[in-house]
C-alpha cells in the first residue's frame, strides 16, 4: 500500500513550494510539485508601457531579479530595433555575472547545505529533520564557519552588481540599448578587487566544500535524476546578433536529449495548463500564452504551468549550461575544470585543512598546532607569499588566452613559479606546492 | 517573568552547545556565558513570506553590521537577543517540520513576539496562496496572517507588499492582493503596526525598526508617519536630498539617458518619494539608484507602482 507524504512548504527555496508524493517500498511513485502561490504577472504586465517590464519583471524573483531585467530588455532591444552599445553588453553582463556569482554561493551554503550537515543548536537552525548527517565531526564543524564565511562573500556579488546597477535585489541600471551606467575607471577597479576576493573564497571554501559534500554524499548523485533532458537557453552575450538563436554566447544555446547535443528552436517551447489551476487544457508559446486561474479546477494540483519543449519535461539551469557547453567543446578551461573535478571524486577521500590555516583564536588550539606558520599574504611584497592553501597540488581552472582571462594566467604562472622556486630552496618534509 | 527564566535556560544551553558545534563560537564562549548569566533577553521573532519574492529576505542577507550572524546567533545588540523561529529561506526544516515550530513559537510566545510580513495577502481566493496543511488542507496565507498578526506584539511589515500591496497588488490586480496592514484593519486585529517599504526593504531600516523595539517597544505615533513609516528613514524624499538637486536649480534636465541633469523629465518619482537611499545608499552604501544614472521608481510609496506609472514619464 503506498504512503502519501506531503511536504508543505518546501523551505530553502525562493518562491512557495510544496511536495505531494506516494512511496511504496522505499521507492516514489509518483510526486506532484505544488506551486502554491499565484501571482499573475501576465496580466500585471498587460497594457502598460513596455519599459516598465524590466522593473516589474525582475519582481518575479528576489534571489533572480537580473535575469528577467536582462530579457526583458533584450526584448525591448528586438521590439525597437535598438542594438546595445559594447559597454550596455558587456556591463550587462558583469551585473548578471555578479548575481550568479551570489546565486550560486546562496544556494550552496544558505539553501543546500543544512541538508548535508546540523547548523548551529539554534533557531531557524533548529528543528530540523533527523537526516542522514555523515560529516566527520571536524568537517561539519568547518562547514558551518563556511556557512557563515559565505554570507560575507555573497554580500561582495551583491556589492558587485550594485556598482553597475544601483541597488540590488531588483536593479536599477538596465534600459533598452544598454545600461544608464558607465563603465567608469572608479567602478571597473571597485568591481574588480571585490571578484578578486570573492574569487580567493571560491577557490579556496566553496570548491573544496562542494568536493566534500560530492565525496560524502557521492551515492545521492545517483537518487532523482530528473528527466535526463537538459536545456540551456545560453548567457553572457558576446554579440548583439538580434535573432537569439544565432547571437554568440559564453555559454551557448543548446539542449542534450539522449546524451546527444542538439539545437534549440524557441518555437518548441509550450506552456501546458492541464493540471494547473488555469482554464482549459491548452499547450500554447509562451508568447501566446493565455492566463486565466481557475482555482478550483478539479484535476489541476500547482499553479505552475508546466514548459515543456516538443512535449518533453527539461532541466534547465547551471547543470544544462555545463552539459551543453562539455558537449559542444565550446570550452576548453570548463571541460578540464570538470574532469579534474570529477576524477576527485572518483579517488575518494576528503583532505584536512593544513593545520597553519586552521582556527587559532580559540583556547586550546595552540596545543593542536593550529595556525602554526600562517604567513599574511599582504605583509608580503606584491601582496604574494609562497604558502600552501590546499592540502596537495590541485588545479581546477586553467585560464584561457582570452580577454582577462590572460591577466590572471599570467598571474597564476608567476605565482606556481615562485611557489617552486620556494619549494626548491627550502624543501620541508611532505611539502607538496599546492594549486592555486 | 517564568517565561524568561525558561528562555534564560534555553539560551545557556544552546549557547553552551554552539560552542561544541561551531569553533567559530568556541572563542566567544566565555562572553556568552556572561551574557547568558546576565539573561540577555531573547525575543522570539516569526518572519512570514506570503505573496512576493523573497527580494526582502536577501536584502536582509545584505546587512553588513550587524552581519547575519549577529543577526541571528549572538545579541543583535547588547543584552538583545533575537530568537528567529520561523523564516522560510533561512530554516533547517520543511514541511510539517517548519509548521509546527511556527505553531508552537506563536502559542508559547503569545502576545510577546514580534510578527515580520514579507509579502502582501491574495485574499480573491483561498487557493491564490496557501501555507502548510491542516486536517489535510491547504491552509490560506491570509489565515496565517489573521492569526499571527493577533497573536503577536507587534508587526513589522518588510517591504512595500507587505505594508500597502506594492507589485503583488499591481492592477489589474488579479489575486486581489491587499498590504498586510489594511488587511489586518478589516480584520479587526488591532496589534500595533510598523511598515518598512521599499521594493525591497533596506535592510538597514528594517534591523534600525526592530532593534527599535527590541530596546524601547512600541514606536510613538509621533515616530511614525501616516503611512505608519518611521520617520528615522522616511520624513524626508529622495528628491529633498538628491545627489542631482544643483541642477534643478541650475535648470539642467536630463531627456535621454546618460545626459547631464536631473532626471524628472524621464519620469524620476524622486520628488513623490520618501526614502534615505540619498545618504545612506544601497548594498554596503557603494550605490543608488539615481546614482546610477537611473530614475527613482519611488518604491518605497503606498501607490508603488500604479500611481507612478509609467515609471518612465514625468508624472
Amino acid at each position: 500500500m503506498p504512503e502519501k507524504i506531503v511536504i508543505d512548504p518546501l523551505t530553502r527555496i525562493e518562491g512557495h513550494l510544496a511536495i505531494e508524493a506516494s512511496v511504496d517500498g522505499g521507492r516514489i511513485q509518483e510526486a506532484r510539485v505544488v506551486g502554491s502561490l499565484y501571482r499573475g504577472f501576465e496580466e500585471i504586465l498587460k497594457g502598460r508601457e513596455p519599459q516598465d517590464a524590466i522593473p516589474i519583471t525582475q519582481r518575479i524573483c528576489g534571489v533572480c531579479p537580473v535575469s528577467h531585467a536582462v530579457t526583458s530588455a533584450q526584448c525591448l532591444d528586438r521590439a525597437l530595433g535598438v542594438t546595445p552599445t559594447e559597454n550596455g553588453r558587456i556591463i550587462r553582463n558583469l551585473i548578471q555575472g555578479a548575481n550568479y556569482l551570489q546565486s550560486h554561493l546562496v544556494h550552496f551554503y544558505q539553501l543546500s547545505l543544512l541538508d548535508y550537515v546540523r547548523g548551529p543548536q539554534a533557531p531557524p537552525f533548529v528543528p530540523r529533520y533527523a537526516n542522514d548527517y555523515r560529516m566527520p565531526e571536524q568537517t561539519e564543524k568547518q562547514l558551518v564557519g563556511h556557512y557563515l564565511q559565505a554570507l560575507q562573500a555573497r554580500i561582495k556579488t551583491h556589492e558587485m552588481a550594485a556598482i553597475f546597477a544601483g541597488k540590488i535585489p531588483h536593479v536599477a541600471s538596465i534600459v533598452p540599448g544598454g545600461v544608464t551606467t558607465p563603465a567608469t575607471v572608479d567602478k571597473v577597479t571597485a568591481f574588480l578587487w571585490r571578484l578578486n576576493e570573492v574569487q580567493d573564497f571560491i577557490d579556496n571554501v566553496y570548491v573544496p566544500d562542494v568536493m566534500t559534500v560530492a565525496r560524502v554524499y557521492r551515492d545521492h548523485a545517483e537518487l532523482g535524476a530528473g528527466p535526463r533532458n537538459l536545456l540551456s537557453f545560453g548567457v553572457f552575450d558576446l554579440d548583439n546578433e538580434p535573432d537569439v538563436t544565432k547571437r554568440r554566447r559564453l555559454f551557448r544555446m543548446g539542449r542534450v536529449k539522449d546524451g546527444k547535443l542538439l539545437p534549440v528552436d524557441p518555437a518548441q517551447i509550450t506552456e501546458e495548463t492541464r493540471f494547473g489551476w488555469y482554464e482549459g487544457d491548452s499547450a500554447l508559446p509562451p508568447a501566446k500564452g493565455e492566463t486565466r486561474p481557475a482555482p478550483s479546477k478539479k484535476e489541476a494540483y500547482s499553479w505552475l504551468k508546466a514548459p515543456r519543449y516538443e512535449g518533453d519535461a527539461y532541466e534547465v539551469g547551471p547543470l544544462a549550461r555545463v552539459m551543453v557547453a562539455l558537449l559542444d567543446g565550446s570550452q576548453p578551461e570548463l571541460t578540464a575544470a570538470v574532469d579534474a573535478a570529477l576524477k576527485d571524486v572518483e579517488s575518494g577521500r576528503t583532505l584536512p585543512v593544513p593545520e597553519h590555516l586552521r582556527d587559532a583564536s580559540y583556547a586550546g588550539a595552540k596545543r593542536l598546532g593550529r595556525g602554526e606558520g600562517y604567513q599574511y599574504a599582504h605583509d608580503y611584497p606584491g601582496h604574494f607569499v609562497p604558502q600552501d592553501y590546499l592540502p596537495e597540488a590541485r588545479h581546477y581552472y586553467e585560464p584561457t588566452e582570452q580577454g582577462v582571462e590572460r591577466k590572471i594566467k599570467e598571474r597564476l604562472e608567476k605565482w606556481r613559479e615562485l611557489r617552486a622556486q620556494a619549494a626548491k630552496e627550502k624543501p620541508a618534509a611532505g611539502d607538496a606546492p599546492a594549486g592555486g | 517573568m517564568s517565561m524568561h527564566g525558561i528562555e534564560r535556560r534555553d539560551f545557556l544551553r544552546w549557547a553552551l552547545a554552539a560552542g561544541a558545534v561551531t569553533e567559530f563560537h568556541e572563542a566567544f564562549l566565555p562572553k556568552l556565558k556572561a551574557a547568558a548569566a546576565e539573561a540577555a533577553r531573547a525575543h522570539p521573532v516569526l518572519w512570514l513570506q506570503i505573496s512576493g519574492c523573497s527580494g526582502c529576505s536577501i536584502s536582509l542577507l545584505n546587512t553588513v553590521h550587524p552581519a547575519v550572524k549577529n543577526l541571528l546567533l549572538d545579541e543583535v545588540v547588547p543584552g538583545q537577543r533575537l530568537v528567529m523561529h520561523f523564516h522560510q529561506t533561512l530554516m533547517a526544516g520543511s514541511g510539517e517540520t517548519a509548521m509546527s515550530a511556527l505553531r508552537e513559537a506563536a502559542e508559547a510566545h503569545k502576545g510577546r513576539y514580534v510578527m515580520v510580513f514579507e509579502g502582501a495577502v491574495p485574499t480573491k481566493d483561498a487557493n491564490f496562496g496557501t501555507l502548510g496543511l491542516e486536517g489535510g488542507k491547504h491552509v490560506a496565507m491570509s489565515e496565517w496572517v489573521k492569526r499571527l498578526g493577533a497573536g503577536a506584539m507587534a508587526v513589522i511589515n518588510a517591504g512595500t507588499c507587505a505594508a500597502y500591496g506594492g507589485i503583488s497588488a499591481a492592477e489589474p490586480n488579479p489575486t486581489g492582493c491587499v498590504g498586510v496592514t489594511q488587511f489586518l484593519e478589516q480584520q479587526g486585529v488591532k496589534t500595533p503596526v510598523i511598515n518598512v517599504p521599499g521594493c525591497p526593504c533596506h535592510p538597514d531600516w528594517f534591523v534600525g525598526t526592530v532593534v527599535k523595539v527590541l530596546l524601547y517597544g512600541i514606536p510613538a505615533a509621533s515616530e511614525l508617519d501616516e503611512h505608519r513609516r518611521p520617520k528615522l528613514y522616511f520624513a524626508k524624499t529622495v528628491h529633498n536630498r538628491c545627489i542631482y538637486r544643483d541642477y534643478i536649480d541650475e535648470g539642467v534636465f536630463a531627456h535621454k539617458f546618460g545626459e547631464t541633469g536631473c532626471m524628472l523629465e524621464l519620469g524620476c518619482k524622486g520628488p513623490f518619494a520618501h526614502g534615505d537611499c540619498p545618504m545612506r545608499q544601497w548594498n554596503s552604501g557603494v550605490n543608488w539608484c539615481i546614482q546610477a544614472n537611473n530614475i527613482c521608481i519611488g518604491c518605497t510609496e503606498p501607490g508603488f507602482p500604479d500611481e507612478h506609472a509609467p515609471l518612465y514619464q514625468r508624472r
